[in-house]
């Protein structure tokens, strides 16, 4: 086995789900939905069970107890072919319950915003306890009294209704069975960007990243405090008025995971984040900064019911039910043959354009052939891996195989494939998409997971990853934003 | 209009949005018929008008990837309906 | 069919194709495009 310290390594990689069917309501388009005639009850009917979001087959992909090209063979619709005998853990990942979210959201609060009752908390603290990834004091934190806010009318904060709030009202909390469960109250008053809502879309991102780097610390019997640096690359915002986007979710969930001597920022490109984030990562690596970084990204609670229209028109359950949640340490190189190729990167630059061709000849092209590649050369494409089973009944298509077209294009146009073998493409370099489309979590690096140990035991030489960036959706640009880092094994 | 989606679904939808009024009902052009010409961009008549340099740097690959067959077969559809209005 | 002089909005999708490359292929055919918008769907 040949070693190469000219480059980091990617030492883990973790791969949570967070079941929350309680919070679907709160999602952007859920919540937006949920006011008209009829549509709350029909929502509510169409919740999945924990059992049932386990046993859904990208799910398992997800967390590791299968490849993603075994999807290629469940028979559609997936969500009908639920597998026996799923389990909630796998080799690099976990699915949490709804029960232990509740638990989570008071471990995340610092503030007494998150009220929950007694009776689940202390049913949260016994699952969290089971499920291994707090201390003693965490659970302890989990039950502890909520401090009342100094000053503020508890009882008539406690009691208001609104199902989403612009004022000063709590927004309540309801399980997957329609139970109440608790509040979430507003952050400073008069601050509109404090909104309850905001501090839970907040709360539950910070939540779910800690618990990946909790599931990543477990994975990797590591001491949370070797941790150095934490690399956030959600696209949650967190800050006041005076300050919207301040950041440093990764900070926080650092805390929240115990890693005492790790400081942390956010990187911020919508859906090519991550990407960014592990060329940073391994960046700071590679020079000496930092000796272990790690590269998290918390779920989405915006996205949450985000296809349901398509769902429920077509009498699915809603398969948007779950906060995804990743986090990868990366580490000097020279014990590990697997490599992170920074001398690889691709680019998509202002100059670039906005053409399908100058974004893959950045993306692609250009990268590999500083390797000296061509494309049929890597094994695998990992590009936005959004499970087409919610995109597709919604009318939003299937973009992984979208992605797999277009580089599969290239390569016909290079005369490296024929353009008979467009549509085999996907299969040969690529994979079913099996991510919940929590916009940064898709963004290829889930993959990395699977790549690693084929990395390692050499059934696998390399892997590309690519992420895209939606940046025009902030109407600051109408630029889009891509990156792409190659991940080798050494030979 | 000229539309760039990949997804026939989603190229129909809007063809008829700017023709015909949203096929959803639900956004603010629900039963407005706006009537405009509306083509997608891999179509035969946009190449045919366009720099031919320009098109091969800006398309070409879409194109390749793209279902274009069944683009373009909604989007007449859409424009098929203006067009006898 | 004409777009010489013609006025042009592009809707583009990201992954398919941008309303940068449509408003350069508009131009190109002598349209002016009044309004360039790039839609997401994930």
């Amino acid at each position: 086995m040949t070693l190469d310290a000219a480059y980091p390594t990617i030492r883990g990689v973790a791969c949570v789900l967070v079941h929350a069917p309680g919070l679907l309501r709160y999602g952007s388009k859920p919540s937006r939905e949920i006011g008209k005639d009829g549509v709350l009850s029909k929502v509510q009917g169409a919740l999945r069970s924990f059992d049932d979001a386990v046993a859904y087959p990208p799910n398992q992909v997800f967390i590791g107890n299968h490849a993603p090209e075994a999807l290629w063979d469940v028979p559609e619709p997936w969500w009908r072919s639920g597998i026996a005998g799923a389990k909630p853990r796998g080799p690099f990942g976990e699915i949490v319950s709804e029960d232990e979210l509740w638990g989570l959201m008071r471990l995340a609060d610092e503030f007494g915003l998150v009220r929950v009752g007694d009776e689940r908390l202390a049913r949260a603290r016994e699952l969290l306890a089971r499920g291994g990834l707090w201390t003693d004091a965490d659970l302890e934190r989990v039950v502890r009294p909520t401090q009342r806010p100094a000053g503020a009318n508890v009882s008539a904060l406690e009691r208001s209704e609104a199902p989403t709030s612009g004022g000063d009202g709590a927004l309540q909390l309801y399980a997957a069975d329609g139970s109440h469960v608790g509040s979430v109250g507003h952050g400073y008053p008069d601050d509109a960007t404090q909104t309850p809502d905001v501090l839970l879309e907040n709360l539950a991102c910070k939540a779910s990243g800690a618990a990946a780097i909790r599931s990543l610390l477990r994975q990797l019997a590591l001491d949370p405090r070797e941790i150095d640096y934490v690399l956030g690359c959600g696209e949650e915002a967190v800050g006041d008025r005076y300050q919207r986007g301040g950041g440093s979710i990764s900070k926080a969930m650092a805390e929240m995971a115990g890693c005492a001597l790790a400081t942390g920022s956010d990187v911020k490109a919508f859906c090519c984040a991550p990407v960014h984030a592990l060329v940073m990562a391994g960046a700071l690596v590679q020079s000496g900064v930092h000796k272990s970084v790690v590269v998290v990204g918390g779920g989405s609670l915006a996205k949450l019911g985000m296809k349901m229209l398509g769902h429920l028109a077509k009498d699915m359950p809603l398969l948007e039910d779950c906060l995804a949640a990743v986090a990868i340490l990366v580490g000097p190189g020279g014990a590990s043959p697997v490599r992170l190729r920074l001398d690889t990167v691709g680019k998509h630059t202002v100059a670039s354009g906005g053409s399908a061709g100058a974004i893959y000849a950045a993306l692609v092209t250009a990268p590999l052939e500083r390797a000296e590649l061509r494309l049929t050369d890597v094994d695998k494409y990992a590009v936005e891996l959004h499970n087409p089973e919610i995109t597709v009944p919604a009318g939003s298509g299937n973009v992984p195989r979208t992605n797999y077209r277009l580089i599969a294009s290239l390569a016909a146009r290079r005369g490296e494939i024929g353009r008979d073998e467009i549509d085999a493409f996907e299969r040969r370099h690529g994979m079913p998409g099996f991510v919940p489309t929590q916009g940064h979590i898709p963004a290829a690096l889930p993959y990395l997971a699977h790549a690693l140990p084929r990395l390692r035991d050499g059934t696998l030489r390399r892997a590309l990853f690519i992420a895209k960036g939606s940046l025009f959706l902030g109407k600051m640009t109408n630029m889009a934003d891509g990156m792409s880092v190659l991940v080798d094994r050494a030979s | 209009m000229i539309l760039g989606a990949a997804e026939p679904d989603y190229v129909e939808m809007m063809a008829e949005t700017v023709t015909a009024g949203d096929p959803t009902y639900t956004g603010p052009l629900a039963g407005v018929s706006l009537g405009l010409p509306v083509y997608h961009v891999t179509e035969p008549e946009m190449k045919a008008l366009s720099d031919p340099a320009v098109y091969r740097d800006q398309i070409e690959l879409s194109e390749l990837a793209m279902e274009t067959e069944r683009i373009w077969e909604r989007v007449r559809q859409a424009r098929g309906r203006t067009e006898t209005a | 069919m004409e777009l010489r002089g013609k006025k042009v909005i592009a809707i583009g999708e990201r992954d398919g194709v941008q309303a940068t490359a449509i408003a350069e292929v508009a131009k190109s055919a002598g349209a002016e495009v009044l309004l360039e918008l790039n839609q997401c769907f994930v």
